[in-house]
């Protein structure tokens, strides 16, 4: 019963605060919506029995991600962009059917899935939530997945460095 | 900033943690004065309760702050204040512009003032800052102790 | 967590109060030590030894005007201080502070919640205290204090990853996350500054970073930004940002108590006294460096972070895991 209602708070809140990032029209309202929504889906997690990845998600990306969005908002300043007509008006149709066939492809893939969560009575599959489970599944299964993803994190690392130094370098040379 | 020296900054707080401080605990314990401290000014008498002050006026010559007003009178006999010619019927000093320099105790030729050790001398009323010659005659009642060569505070 | 809802809602009660009451008193003490530690007395004119001055500087507070600045944002700022206390106080709920005790046949577990990743959430709590400096130096729509904000996160996020780093040590040596089996751990070996003294120095210097503490406060530099990213902040939000502050540093003070002292363990007294004695160390730590060390200037204290500290903390990580596999393999 508790779960239950753990569940509606969180559900409610990912989708009501998700709504709410694509529809403020203040970035930094938009943005603490996203804060919110991004602990829902840490909630979520909770529910799933996965602490582990319910914490890294508060930490990395409500603790960190965000609050470099904050950064660039306030640099930027809060006044929404002036903007004129939407220059895709026009296509606003194709929006709508592609959500609707996403909407409905949704339903037809979680209604048939063999998902064990799925069913009236879920089941645990097995470990995969604790530290012990991922850190197994880093290191043993997915190897290759998780070095590359470091690779492709350092590239990104060096890039920004070099960016920042030749932006110096510029600045210093006048 | 070296390690060393943030260690050596480290003793330096320590040795100041474990040892006494050096604040003085003011209204109880009054900060002692040396001998020659210029502080609330004092008019002298003689022995046989004349006063010194011949009302000469040389204090608010010297006077660099302009603060000191003296209204001479002359002595009769039956009437006599002073131990010369004439006496200083009026004699009030702004302790609100003194800057307690001490000019008009060198200036003064009978050693009529001189200036004290009390340094309490706040009040709430300026007009109270103005002391008569009846408030300077008499001494301030509690005179802050004097300090020895060598003393630590 | 099978005990009735009864006990928990007195232990959370209990738990808050004495945190609120022991940040009163820990304003004084601080105040107090730092006057010791240059050479004078510190308050001494509220009630006998000054123990009555928290609650003078509570009424003081209390009386001001409650005022939100014209081109402030009204929600987020007031928001801004209750995300620093909430963050700060809900930390508590990790820490054990002793064995369970039984009492009437129930038995009361001392620590608020016993999570298998109860590390995890400290870090993610004080992660979320950074937006109470951003929130709140933005929300105040002031120049100075959306800078000190802006610098205040950084510095937040860059020592975050330190501490976390310096933490992991513990962690391979503990084999666990929850903070109680850390603390049994430390119950059947040593106490884990003997086998992580690297681990140590480097999470004490990331503690004092990530609760905005001298040397490390540039953001609310008196001097340098008039007060940083609490300018506008008067009365009592003010006294919340301050709250959050010191409940903050007593936080961080028990992790590292928890994590590197042995927690609760030690011989004769009971567990919850050896816990705040070594809280209590940690914070004397704290007071005696804001007392000693200069302020590092912006620049100089992201350096410090990313190059010496982050290093350090990788350093020892890898030794540490080295040490781990060949010698301790299960």
């Amino acid at each position: 019963m508790g779960e239950r209602i753990f569940f509606a708070i969180a559900a409610f809140g990912v989708i009501a605060s998700a709504v709410g990032v694509i529809t403020l029209r203040n970035p930094f309202r938009a943005a603490v919506a996203l804060i919110v929504s991004l602990l829902s889906v840490a909630l979520i997690f909770l529910l799933e029995r996965a602490p582990f990845v319910a914490m890294i998600q508060v930490i990395v990306y409500a603790g960190a991600v965000v609050v470099l969005f904050l950064f660039v908002i306030a640099y930027l300043g809060d006044k929404p962009p002036a903007v004129g007509p939407d220059p895709l008006a026009r296509y606003q149709v194709l929006a709508w059917l592609v959500i609707i066939g996403l909407g409905i492809e949704g339903f037809l893939a979680l209604g048939n899935s063999r998902l064990p969560g799925i069913r009236a009575n879920p089941f645990q599959v097995s470990d995969i939530g604790s530290p012990r489970a991922i850190g197994r599944a880093f290191l043993d299964s997915f190897v290759a997945e998780f070095e590359g993803t470091s690779l492709v994190l350092l590239v990104a690392a060096i890039g920004a460095v070099l960016l920042a130094r030749r932006a110096v370098l510029g600045e210093r040379g006048r | 900033m070296s390690v060393q020296d943030q260690i050596k900054g480290f003793g330096i707080t320590f040795r100041t943690m474990v040892s006494r401080p050096l604040t003085l605990g003011y209204p109880e314990v009054k900060t002692p004065v040396f001998p020659r401290f210029r502080g609330r000014h004092q008019l002298w008498r003689y022995d046989d309760g004349l006063e010194k002050c011949v009302g000469c006026s040389l204090c608010v010559a010297a006077c660099p702050a302009d603060c000191i007003r003296v209204v001479a009178e002359e002595n009769t006999p039956e009437h006599r204040v002073s131990a010369g010619e004439r006496y200083a019927r009026i004699y009030e000093i702004n302790m609100s512009r003194c800057i307690f320099c001490g000019y008009c105790e060198l200036a003064c030729p009978f050693d009529a003032i001189t200036l004290e050790h009390s340094y309490e001398l706040s009040e709430r009323e300026r007009d109270l800052m103005v002391y008569t010659k009846d408030m300077l005659l008499t001494p301030a009642p509690k005179q802050p102790p004097l300090r020895t060569v060598g003393q630590r505070v | 967590m099978n005990e009735p809802l009864v006990i928990i809602t007195i232990e959370a009660l209990i738990t808050v109060l004495v945190v609120l009451n022991a940040f009163a008193f820990a304003t004084l003490w601080e105040r107090k030590l730092l006057g010791r530690f240059q050479a004078r007395y510190g308050p001494n004119r509220a009630g006998p030894v000054g123990y009555m001055q928290p609650l003078a500087d509570l009424l003081k507070l209390v009386f001001k005007e409650d005022f939100v600045p014209e081109g402030a944002n009204r929600v987020l700022f007031q928001i801004a201080p209750l995300i620093s206390v909430i963050t700060a106080v809900t930390a508590i709920a990790m820490i054990p502070f002793g064995d369970p005790i039984h009492v009437d046949g129930y038995t009361i577990q001392l620590v608020g919640a016993n999570v298998s990743v109860g590390l995890l959430v400290l870090f993610a709590l004080s992660g979320l205290a950074t937006y109470a400096l951003i929130l709140g130096g933005w929300a105040s729509g002031n120049k100075y204090s959306l800078l000190g904000a802006a610098r205040s996160a950084a510095q937040l996020v860059s020592y975050e990853v330190a501490m976390g780093l310096s933490v992991v040590g513990v962690l391979m040596i503990s084999r666990s996350m929850s903070l109680v089996d850390i603390v049994h751990g430390q119950e059947s070996s040593t106490w884990y500054i003997l086998l992580q003294p690297v681990g140590f120095i480097v999470f004490l210097v990331a503690a004092v970073a990530e609760t905005n503490r001298p040397p490390f406060d540039l953001p609310e530099a008196e001097s340098e930004l008039v007060a940083g990213y609490h300018t506008e902040y008067a009365g009592m939000k003010f006294a919340m940002f301050q709250m959050g502050e010191y409940v903050s540093m007593m936080v961080i003070s028990a992790l590292g108590a928890t994590l590197f002292l042995g927690g609760y363990l030690g011989p004769w007294l009971p567990g919850f006294v050896w816990l705040v004695i070594k809280i209590v160390v940690l914070l004397f730590l704290f007071i005696w460096m804001r007392a000693t060390l200069p302020r590092l200037r912006y620049d100089q204290l992201m350096r410090f972070g990313w190059k010496l500290l982050l290093p350090i903390a990788t350093a020892n990580l890898v030794i540490t895991a080295i040490v781990v596999a060949v010698f301790f393999q299960t």
